[in-house]
């Protein structure tokens, strides 16, 4: 249908929207129908720019440009991530995070006052390969900028309690990455292409942002920070002789040394095609990522594979938006990209779509890095992407700081510059020959890694068979299919081997103690009756269970936490194999409801977790899947229990041998200490990622 | 399709950056009272304005040091036009608005723009939809021509609409369903915020509900683009590498004979926080940490108080040495990021304030602290200190915001359409220099209110939800 507003009052008026197709349309000025040719065209030339080298090494690039009275200083200094040792990586990270919180003249919040008052920005960063300190500033206050540059540069304090603070926030923010999909696939793309011993493999995690002291921060900075290697580009409305004169006198004295890149190990040879599936429970789309290995920065192919990627999926003109997106609607976007670090870089693309359309993407995703090997490029496809990559030449000079960022590249790998200057004579240099066969030197989907972040209970079907599958949780922990899937056979649970008896707990938060709870199991009959008592400042919680003493068939729960209109409360019974019954919730839960679920054999209602793990055969390594249905939400969950290691604890209740359990897959990842002596009753419950715990008082089961 | 070009690059940036992107979700313009504003002391750029016959607006400002033309045209026409039962139709349309026309067939307007080295996409607020492209100067009449055809006749089939619903719906999943805070983000910049009776213009969401998407229809379509994507209803922004005859020549060859729509009805927002106080908890299994979220009824961007509200926000939430950086997250280690947005609107908007909260720490502690900050302003006032600092980002935004030719185009729609005149761009600094500590005092006591606000509190895992798109 086409909508003129021509033509629509008559349309409208008779509902026949339709009849609009193909009218003829007449216009009052003759209307232009086809695209127009290009008008005259304006000579554009990369802008010229002062280089030089002070006495100490330190190489300085000033950059007078732009039409707005603003500068940026960026210091690049050789040495980012890629120098964490792997049981340290996130050092320069956090590093480069102090590194603007404290210098000898200057606390943390002078530092910020002083470059927020004058409207500018001090940040230092660490990347793969470069620890960066970016100051900008409009020119009228750009003396401010370049002296506050300097004082982080040279005199640094790392204070203590900053160091805490940024161990904080870097533990905090690991802990909101992982519920990023796409960055949860993004670094196990990395972990698997590049493997754990090259430094771009590896990620900070909990563990390594701990171990890390303040006196390693300042070796960091004193191995990496200084004018040996290191390269100052100053961009903007500037005057270069008077710039020139400023940098001699606020770095000339700095102290040089040695720096240069890293050397990298080789990352692992790929001989298939493999899934790494990472479950995320709950997932409402499957994020893929799809690639390899690819080029080393000054490989002679990189111009062929840049062009390359335009076809595949450098923009929306690009095969993989076309048809993942405009043909077939499976997604919001759909791209690929070649990365250009120090040493090899990656080839991959990457979509997030709809769960039902998981195999389908799967089977283009292939199909289109086949194409680029088995067919040429039609001219039309290459042309369109030269001329993109060279036509949008000019757009990429409109500000200093864009120009800036080509010639950091370019100087910091040590890349021609011709590469960057004459960029748009490079790109339309390549021919669909070179494309091709830089894609069957480069491209292989027959090795190629594909991450797939999704619900497994939604998505793996789909994959199976199609590649060999390998597991992950979102921690990028491995698991196995069963662990995945919650495992086909019911688990037989034995609760003969439960004792009767009661145990009282102190709830603490950050170590002061909030509330207590008293759990207690009888026997009456052939069922066993458990219940729980929880008093704390959130309210109190009351649950009685009634299970099965030979098989742990779930019989009952009836539940009750808080008061008021916030209560929620459950009366539970399991028939015939569903369970019915109320559930009272809050308004903005949802409110009352009648519950009717199925219950599969094998399957626990909510609090059988810890006495299940009572009963089952605990020892180094052990992993349990323990299934039960989250009544609230009326949905199966699984959980994984594994034991990771055999501690002492000391808790009020006295000392004891326990299993260390971590269970992941709830609503919060647990560590549970139960008893090594059978049954495994929990001695001490820990939050993980936050400070609350629950340790034993008191117990009188023998 | 905004947003679209980066949004598949899952950079590896650090975590600070993955929030920080959260904070500028498309349905909230952030605190910058700067980039889209103007300043009288730099920043400042000459430009012409006329209007066609037709009524289409038009905004030329030439500048022959620039590399590059932007074409970017605003159409009066955002989500608060919906009706009831309709949300989310205005981004549909923004997206159908690529599927071709009388002279352009589907995916060539991105062929066309791409090929010729250019840049282009559109994003759509609850206030306005914008298309822009940035092109090599020679290519300034292709840009033009598509517009002018888009705008004289739209091309859009029961198939193409089916897809464009099911992309829409895949981006809801991305931003919202799929995504920490998404649904959050939305109570409180939508609606908890407002109140629906009253104000449904801005009581749902822009990204619309799936119920609604699904239940588009092609008259639908011709009726909204027969009410909104008329010349009348639009205004034109050429900035950069021209000529401005030629351009001038252009514009009149191919919009001149577009016609005339119908003026749009008036749209209704009274008394939209009437119902305030609010208080819920939303369950996010997408966020791993708690996070609380404040709404307070506010102003529109025209009103004399906007000034004085955008500089309270860059006092409490803009940078390391704001207020709430400085008290939440530095001494009491209690956020991992906490933001103060200035979400003014066209019609009455809202003060925003935001606390993600570290590991371990209860969203209630959050709002206790940033209950805290806020009694502090209206008790004690702000500094010399912090004036001249808000002042002093203000410019620096205004001025880095109009490096380019895109940020130039952006600065004179914004202008015109929240202000009434490009000639705003000229008066951002001044509408910000004439506030004093005790305008900020002021509106910090008679807006920020706990009568006058929604809260949200962000609960990682699960638990059912109020189901909301109205």
């Amino acid at each position: 249908m086409t909508l003129s507003h021509r033509t629509t009052t008559a349309a409208a008026a008779t509902g026949a929207v339709l009849l609009a197709l193909g009218m003829g349309v007449q216009s009052v000025s003759a209307q232009v129908t086809s695209p127009p040719p290009p008008l005259e065209e304006r000579p554009i030339e990369f802008p010229d720019f002062r280089e030089l080298t002070l006495e100490n090494g330190l190489r300085v690039v000033i950059l007078p440009y732009g039409t707005q009275p603003v500068m940026s200083a960026n210091l690049y200094l050789p040495g980012g991530g890629a120098l964490d040792p792997a049981e340290r990586a996130g050092l320069a990270s956090m590093t480069a995070s102090v590194l603007t919180r404290g210098t000898e003249s200057r606390s943390a919040e002078e530092i910020s006052a002083t470059i927020e008052g004058v409207g500018g920005s001090l940040n230092a960063s660490a990347g793969q390969d470069f620890l960066t300190i970016s100051a900008s500033a409009l020119v009228d206050h750009m003396d401010v900028a370049l002296e506050l540059l300097q004082d982080v540069a040279f005199n640094a304090t790392f204070p203590e309690d900053e160091v805490e603070l940024t161990r904080r926030q870097t533990l905090s923010g690991l802990q909101a990455q992982l519920g990023q999909p796409q960055a949860v696939a993004q670094q196990r793309f990395n972990a698997v292409v590049y493997g754990e011993n090259h430094p771009y493999g590896r990620a900070a995690i909990p563990a390594t942002v701990e171990a890390i002291t303040r006196d390693e921060l300042v070796a960091f900075r004193d191995e990496v920070v200084h004018a040996g290697g290191a390269l100052l580009l100053i961009a903007g409305l500037v005057d270069p002789d008077a710039m020139e004169a400023r940098v001699r006198e606020l770095f000339g004295g700095w102290q040089g040394g040695e720096r240069t890149l890293p050397s990298f190990v080789s990352p692992p040879e790929r001989d298939e095609a493999r899934i790494y599936f990472v479950h995320r429970p709950g997932s409402v789309q499957s994020v893929f990522g799809v690639g390899h290995l690819g080029v080393t920065p000054d490989h002679p192919d990189y111009f062929a594979l840049t062009v390359m990627n335009r076809v595949l999926g450098g923009g929306a003109d690009a095969r993989l938006f076309q048809i993942l997106r405009e043909e077939r609607g499976w997604t919001y976007g759909a791209f690929s990209q070649i990365t250009r670090p120090a040493d090899v870089g990656v080839i991959r693309a990457i979509t997030e779509v709809r769960t039902d359309v998981s195999d389908s993407t799967f089977v283009e995703l292939i199909h289109q890095f086949d194409r680029l090997r088995d067919e040429p490029v039609p001219a039309e496809e290459l042309d369109a992407a030269r001329n993109y990559l060279a036509g949008s030449f000019p757009l990429r000079l409109e500000t200093a700081g864009q120009v800036a960022g080509q010639l950091a590249q370019s100087l910091l790998l040590g890349l021609p510059l011709d590469d960057v200057t004459r960029f748009p004579d490079r790109i339309r240099a390549v021919t669909a020959e070179d494309v091709q066969r830089a894609a069957r030197t480069h491209v292989h989907p027959d090795r190629a890694a594909i991450i797939v972040v999704g619900d497994a209970e939604e998505v793996l079907e789909q994959l199976e068979g199609r590649a060999p599958i390998q597991f992950f949780d979102v921690r990028g922990e491995p698991l196995t299919r069963e662990q995945v899937m919650g495992s086909g056979e019911p688990v037989a649970w034995d609760a003969s081997r439960l004792r009767e008896g009661m145990r009282r707990y102190d709830l603490y938060l950050q170590d002061n103690p909030l509330g207590a709870a008293e759990y207690t199991l009888t026997r009456e009959g052939d069922q066993w009756v458990s219940t729980v008592v929880i008093q704390s400042p959130a309210g109190s919680q009351e649950t009685e269970l009634r299970f099965s003493a030979t098989d742990f068939a779930p019989i009952s729960l009836s539940q009750q936490m808080g008061q008021g209109p916030a209560a929620v409360q459950a009366n539970l019974t399991v028939q015939d194999g569903r369970v019915l019954g109320q559930i009272q919730l809050p308004d903005q839960m949802g409110g009352d409801r009648e519950l009717d679920e199925a219950l599969d054999p094998g399957v626990l209602l909510p609090g059988m977790e810890e006495l299940a793990l009572a009963v089952a055969d605990l020892e180094e390594g052990a992993s349990f899947t323990l299934r039960y249905l989250d009544v609230i939400q009326g949905s199966r969950r699984t959980i994984e229990a594994r034991v990771t290691g055999r501690e002492e604890i000391q808790v009020p209740g006295g000392t004891f041998d326990t299993w260390r359990v971590e269970l992941t897959g709830g609503d919060v990842p647990l560590v549970l200490y139960l008893k090594v002596e059978a049954p495994h009753l929990l001695i001490r419950q820990e939050f993980v990622g936050q400070p609350i715990r629950l340790d034993l008082t008191a117990m009188d089961t023998p | 399709m905004h947003r679209s070009f980066t949004g598949g690059k899952a950079a590896a940036a650090g975590t600070a950056a993955l929030l920080a992107s959260l904070f500028l979700a498309p349905d909230a313009q952030a605190a910058q009272a700067g980039p889209t504003n103007g300043a009288t002391d730099g920043g400042t750029f000459e430009f012409t304005e006329y209007h066609l016959d037709n009524g289409l607006h038009v905004i030329l400002a030439p500048d022959p040091g620039s590399t590059a033309v932007a074409v970017n045209l605003w159409y009066n026409a955002g989500s608060r036009h919906e009706p009831p039962g309709r949300s989310g139709f205005a981004h549909l349309f923004e997206h159908l608005m690529f599927q071709g026309s009388e002279n352009v067939a589907r995916g060539e307007h991105f062929q066309f723009v791409e090929r010729a080295g250019g840049n282009l996409n559109a994003s759509i607020t609850q206030d306005r939809t914008n298309y822009f492209q940035t092109v090599p100067p020679e290519r300034m009449n292709l840009a033009l021509w598509l517009e002018s055809d888009r705008m004289r006749s739209l091309s859009v089939t029961e198939e193409n609409m089916a897809r464009e619903v099911d992309v829409v719906i895949e981006e809801r999943r991305q931003v919202v369903d799929n995504s920490p805070y998404g649904t959050s983000n939305l109570q409180a910049a939508f609606y908890a915020a407002y109140d629906s009776a009253s104000c449904f213009a801005y009581a749902h969401s822009v990204i619309g509900s799936v119920e609604d998407l699904r239940a588009a229809e092609l008259e639908d379509v011709q009726r909204f683009f027969d009410t909104y994507y008329a010349p009348n209803n639009a205004t034109l922004t050429v900035v950069g590498a021209f000529d401005e005859a030629v351009a001038r020549e252009l514009i009149q060859e191919y919009f001149g004979g577009i016609p005339r729509g119908t003026e749009p009805a008036e749209v209704m927002c009274e008394e939209p926080f009437s119902h305030l106080p609010v208080e819920m908890e939303v369950f996010d299994g997408n966020a791993q940490l708690e996070a609380v979220w404040i709404s307070y009824g506010a102003v529109e961007r025209r009103h004399p108080d906007a000034a004085a509200l955008n500089v309270l926000a860059q006092i409490l939430g803009s940078g390391e040495s704001s207020r709430l950086h400085q008290r939440l997250v530095r001494q009491e280690q209690a956020a991992l990021q906490s933001a103060a947005l200035s979400n003014l609107r066209l019609g009455p908007g809202l003060i925003q304030l935001i606390g993600i909260a570290n590991q371990g720490v209860e969203a209630e502690r959050l709002l206790e602290l940033l209950d805290e900050e806020v009694d502090r302003i209206v008790a004690d006032g702000v500094t010399d200190q912090e004036l001249e600092r808000a002042r002093n980002q203000v410019r620096a935004g205004t001025i880095l915001g109009r490096q380019t030719v895109m940020g130039r185009a952006e600065a004179l729609q914004t202008a015109n359409h929240f202000y009434g005149s490009p000639q705003a761009v000229h008066t951002t600094v001044e509408r910000v220099e004439a506030v004093t500590a005790e305008d900020v005092r002021r509106v910090a006591s008679t807006y920020l209110t706990r009568d006058n606000r929604a809260v949200i509190f962000t609960r990682p895992g699960t638990g059912q939800n109020q189901e909301d798109d109205r």
